[in-house]
């Protein structure tokens, strides 16, 4: 008999797993999908034309990276430029994002959201001895900024892009890129107040638009962690098909795929809320107030990735050389964020969606034929169920063809992933990328849902410990955390 | 002239209470206000001859019980009569009401949807336990969590303490209220667009943010905090109006010995070595007290009372960036007899007499919202209306009636300024909307008049035209309110204060930031004679 079975293969899966593997338990890792890793993975979109499916980044924690032994070799983080109208201009304006120039309360909101995202959460207010002692620690730093910037912090996380935006009288540059990061993800506008938060919260995972690309592809941090799984002794399985959990009287003991079933002490799963207690686990085996709380976690994703093969290097008006290695933000200023915004929430494809762009091959030449390109275009505000793939199509080919004139005569060819699209292919509800919103009211203690803090659930001996619970993205360490729980409780 | 221990600048209702609770307790005061009348945006005024017009506030639900209790309030004057229903006319002709009723709430809400009904009786019960939670806060000084004062440490360990008292539910539930949108939250619970159109304007009252936006969910929150006698969550007009309310007020404080002056608009805080210590009136005139207590918003305050040079660059840049932007509107009509509301069916005419709110869905206030965010107006607005005259008929001669609309969105930051031809634009929008659910409005209006974002500026001294004399958002609420560190009602000028609604807890005729203001104040003076 495992120890426990492990459902799903993101790096939060298998830094759970090697967690517990270090620990000296039996882990088996069991993966639906014929490939490893979730939305952490490349695929080849065209021959020889690579691209990072879902993510341009999603870093794994240092201190993860660093207990496991691994090196996986990351370019530097990105610069970020923005290409766009200014309210009012009638000119096209190319601009760094200055992020230097932003507020101290930015780096040390950032640095207090990184402490947080490697603590346990409590399940505040009644918290375990050890929660306390985490978080009175987290309030201590907050305190040891002194008064006036501990107070800059609190307001920051509350506030909209906008917002913030005009109290700091940010230049063009800087408030578009504040307010593309603070709604990627999110089914929100800049206008939305607590957006900042989120911004926060990429830039403490180093996963937003300057998060580092992966030389080798993204895949790279999978199969090193899947690696580094099998060599502590766990056993990896992948292309099973639909699984179940088995669960009597409440509590989980085993896995079945078909008519075989693994039975195990403990399942972690590394699926969202919803698919967990909708897909795994038959919903009869909650109660109804408990249902209620998975049907209230939110997750409409609205981000479409096209991928675009490219015959040569492609060339953006004002857009230096050095500035390819990084991301390029085509967006016109906050309020036209917000207009595209104003489409998607009726459902429309939004005329001019804000995009980002980043060159992979340019930093990593394994992406891409010789001399070809890879360009990778996040768009924002695709609604949830869109099903219309050449709209989009071609309103990523007309956006970039307005500012790299005559780049459509190097393309080879353009695959676009809907939000369907990637809730097909990665199991993500509502093709949500984090496994739920990431805003204010879905964070800390309130992820995955409210009660289930720790990667704990309702069912006995069932754990979730995916980005759907707290911290949210792909740094390994949700898994991490939970599987710290999951040995205390052992 | 002195011998006065206080002067308050502003005879706002906040300002008239914080002068009643000082004198009560043997202080003697002096209210400066600079309009002809009290009140502030608490007033009724008689704008068109005979006819008794709201150009504020227009009803009263968050009142602290102890403010009418300790003050006599009903000895004074104060009549509350508690609004019998709510009404919510549909684009179909159909309608939707609620009642403070809950079992005739409740069977009207299955009448649209059965499922709305069956879980309406918990939404309720859990919306009362938390409004019962977060009320208490209402009454307090925000303690300041950076402080080493054993009296910050004590109110923060209260806090602390509430918090674990609350079941594990609610207060994930109070977080998540605090921190996400109303049409998010309500669609947790509800199916019904009606429903949900008239719950979210609770989300978006006095608010430049459409029920859509995160940030919304506190605002319902904070008009959930009323009650009137013991009933939660009711609203009241008052008999006279709102300016009536401020006329008890003002009866009790000149009962206590309060000395009130209007026509006397305070052009600057005398202030000497750093303390304040009188002011100056526009006409020339000084005054001198111990104390001077601001009931004027932060930014009048500060920016314009306060010489800059008294003022540390970050403080005055905290005051700057508070936020004020506004989308709210005040209509009036004089009417020649009552309009009818078509969805209002026969045998149903007592819904005449309650409120009547334009917000048939979400999506519609919504769109009100999305029309007006980049610096215009809604062409279809969300309004709140009532006939005054039909609950008080002293409010318009015999036989015409009065009706007050609370309107938004209009931009206070409208593209190219307001002015008299914009006003009337988008009063004749207003009109339009309404006529849309009651077609015979038009021919019985005998006057019209609105107060856009610019005119309550410049009648009520509220920056931006702000209702609330400041924006309701969680970076600008609590400790943080109006600025961070100077949440106490105290200032960085020694002996400078403040007590209006840019202060904790906020907008809303509450008589909370005065009273709790003077409670700090009587023990700062109690500190200065031991
Ligand atoms: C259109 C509108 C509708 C509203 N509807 C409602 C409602 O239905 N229910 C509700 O509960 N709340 C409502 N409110 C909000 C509520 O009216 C306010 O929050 C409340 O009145 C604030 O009271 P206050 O005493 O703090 O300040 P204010 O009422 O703003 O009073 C401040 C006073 O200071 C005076 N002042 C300013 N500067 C000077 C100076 N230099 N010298 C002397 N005096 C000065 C002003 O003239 C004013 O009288 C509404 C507000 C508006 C504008």
């Amino acid at each position: 008999m495992h120890d426990v079975i492990i459902v799903g293969s993101s790096p939060n899966a298998l830094a759970a797993a090697a967690r517990l593997l270090a620990a000296k338990k039996r882990v088996l890792v069991l993966e639906p999908s014929d490939h490893l890793g979730g939305p952490v993975s490349s695929h080849e979109f065209h021959p020889g034309f690579w691209a990072d499916t879902a993510l341009s980044s999603a870093p794994l924690h240092p201190m993860i990276e660093q207990e496991l032994g691994l090196s996986i070799a990351v370019l530097p983080r990105r610069t970020v430029t923005v290409i766009g109208k200014a309210h009012n201009a009638s000119e096209v304006s190319v601009g760094r994002f200055q992020k230097a120039v932003l507020p101290a309360a930015f780096r040390n909101g950032t640095a207090l959201l990184q402490a947080l995202h490697a603590s346990p959460v409590g399940d505040l207010p009644n918290m375990t001895g050890s929660e306390a002692e985490a978080l009175s620690m987290i309030g201590a730093q907050l305190l040891g900024l002194g008064e006036r910037e501990m107070m800059e912090v609190l307001r920051l996380g509350f506030m909209s892009a906008r917002e913030l935006s005009l109290e700091l009288n940010l230049p063009f540059a800087d408030r578009v890129a504040l307010s593309i990061g603070s709604v990627y993800g999110l089914n929100e506008g800049p206008f939305a107040r607590t957006n900042v938060w989120n911004y926060l919260v990429h830039e403490a995972l180093n996963d937003g638009l300057s998060g580092p690309q992966v030389v080798g592809g993204l895949g790279r941090i999978t199969a090193l962690l899947a690696d580094k799984v099998r060599s502590l002794g766990g056993e990896i399985e992948m292309g099973l098909g639909p699984l179940a959990v088995d669960v009597d009287a409440g509590s989980a003991w085993g896995v079945s795929a078909g008519d075989r079933t693994v039975e195990a002490k403990r399942i972690a799963s590394d699926l969202d809320v919803q698919r967990t207690f909708g897909q795994l686990i038959p919903p009869y085996h909650l109660e109804p107030e408990c249902l209620r709380r998975v049907r209230q976690v939110r997750y409409r994703g609205n981000v479409a990735r096209v991928f675009i093969a490219l015959r040569k290097q492609p060339e953006f008006a004002g857009v230096g050389e050095e500035d390819l290695l990084g991301t390029l933000v085509i967006a016109n200023d906050v309020e036209s964020i917000e207009r595209a915004w104003d489409e998607a929430k009726r459902g429309n494809l939004p005329a001019d969606p804000p995009i980002f762009v980043t060159l992979p091959s340019r930093g990593d030449p394994s992406r891409a034929p010789t001399g070809a390109h890879v360009l990778a275009v996040t768009v924002l505000y695709v609604p949830s169920g869109w099903t219309d793939r050449s709209r989009v199509k071609e309103a990523v080919l007309r956006l970039l063809g307005e500012h790299a004139p005559g780049i459509e005569q190097w393309v080879d060819h353009v695959e676009v992933n809907l939000p369907v699209d990637l809730e097909e292919r990665f199991s993500l509800t509502g093709g949500q990328l984090y496994g739920g919103e990431t805003n204010l009211s879905q964070s800390f203690f309130l992820r995955s849902m409210p009660g289930c803090r720790g990667g704990c659930t309702p069912i006995e001996n069932l754990y979730l410990c995916g980005s759907t619970g707290h911290p949210p993205g792909y740094s390994g360490m949700s898994g991490w955390l939970s599987a710290g729980n999951l040995l205390a409780t052992a | 002239m002195s011998g006065y221990d206080a002067i308050v600048i502003g005879a706002g209702h906040n300002g008239l209470v914080h002068a009643a609770y000082l004198a009560r307790a043997g202080k003697k005061v002096l209210v400066l206000e600079r309009r002809p009348v009290v009140g502030g945006a608490t007033i009724t005024e008689e704008i068109f001859p005979g006819f008794k017009f709201l150009t504020g506030s227009y009803l009263i639900s968050l009142l602290r019980p102890e403010v009418i209790r300790e003050l006599s309030l009903a000895k004074h004057g104060l009549e509350l009569m508690p609004l019998e229903s709510t009404l919510v006319p549909l684009q179909s002709g159909d309608y939707f009401a609620d009642w403070p009723d809950h079992d005739m709430t409740r069977e009207e809400i299955a009448r649209h949807n059965r499922r709305d009904a069956d879980i309406y009786p918990e939404y309720a019960a859990t919306m009362k336990r938390i409004a019962l939670w977060v009320k208490p806060l209402l009454d307090i000084a925000p303690p300041n969590p950076a402080s080493n004062d054993p009296r910050d440490k004590m109110a923060m360990a209260m806090i602390a303490e509430r918090l674990r008292a609350m079941s594990k539910s609610d207060f994930d539930l109070l977080c998540r209220l605090l921190t996400t949108s109303a049409a998010d939250f309500l669609d947790e619970w509800f199916e019904g667009e009606a429903l949900k159109g008239t719950k979210c304007t609770s989300g978006i009252i006095g608010t430049f943010l459409g029920p859509r936006s995160a940030g919304t969910g506190y605002v319902l929150l904070h008009h959930y905090l009323g009650e009137i006698d013991g009933v939660f969550r009711a609203w009241a007009f008052p008999r006279g109006g709102t300016g009536a309310f401020a006329q008890a007020v003002y009866s009790a404080a000149r009962s206590f010995g309060v000395e009130v002056r209007t026509n006397a608009a305070v052009k600057q805080v005398i202030i000497k070595d750093g303390v304040a210590k009188g002011v100056a009136l526009e006409n020339g005139d000084e005054f001198y007290a111990r104390r001077i207590i601001s009931n004027a918003d932060a930014k009048v305050t500060f920016l314009n009372l306060v010489d800059k040079k008294e003022l540390s660059p970050d403080f005055v840049n905290d005051i700057r960036r508070f936020r004020t932007t506004s989308a709210a509107c005040k209509v009036n009509l004089a009417l020649d007899g009552l309009p009818t509301f078509t969805s209002i069916p026969k045998g149903k005419e007592a819904l005449y007499r309650g409120s009547i709110e334009i917000a048939p869905s979400i999506d519609y206030v919504e769109k009100a919202y999305d029309d007006a965010k980049y610096g215009g107006w809604s062409t279809r607005p969300f309004m709140d209306a009532l006939i005054p005259s039909l609950l008080d008929p002293g409010m318009a001669p015999p036989g015409k009636h009065v009706m007050s609309l609370f309107v938004q969105y209009a931009s206070s930051e409208l593209e190219g300024g307001w002015n008299a031809e914009k006003r009337a634009t988008f009063l004749d929008i207003v009109i339009d909307t309404l006529s849309q659910y009651s077609p015979d409005i038009k021919s019985k209006i005998l006057f019209k008049h609105i107060n856009t974002p610019d005119e309550l500026e410049r009648q009520f001294a509220l920056s931006s035209g702000n209702i609330f004399q400041g924006e309701l958002a969680l970076h600008q609420l609590f400790f943080l309110k109006p600025v961070p560190t100077f949440a106490h009602y105290k200032s960085p000028i020694k002996h400078l204060w403040m007590c209006g609604a840019s202060t904790h807890p906020g907008g809303c005729i509450t008589g909370a930031p005065g009273r709790n203001a003077a409670m700090s104040l009587l023990r700062d003076f109690q500190e200065e004679s031991a």
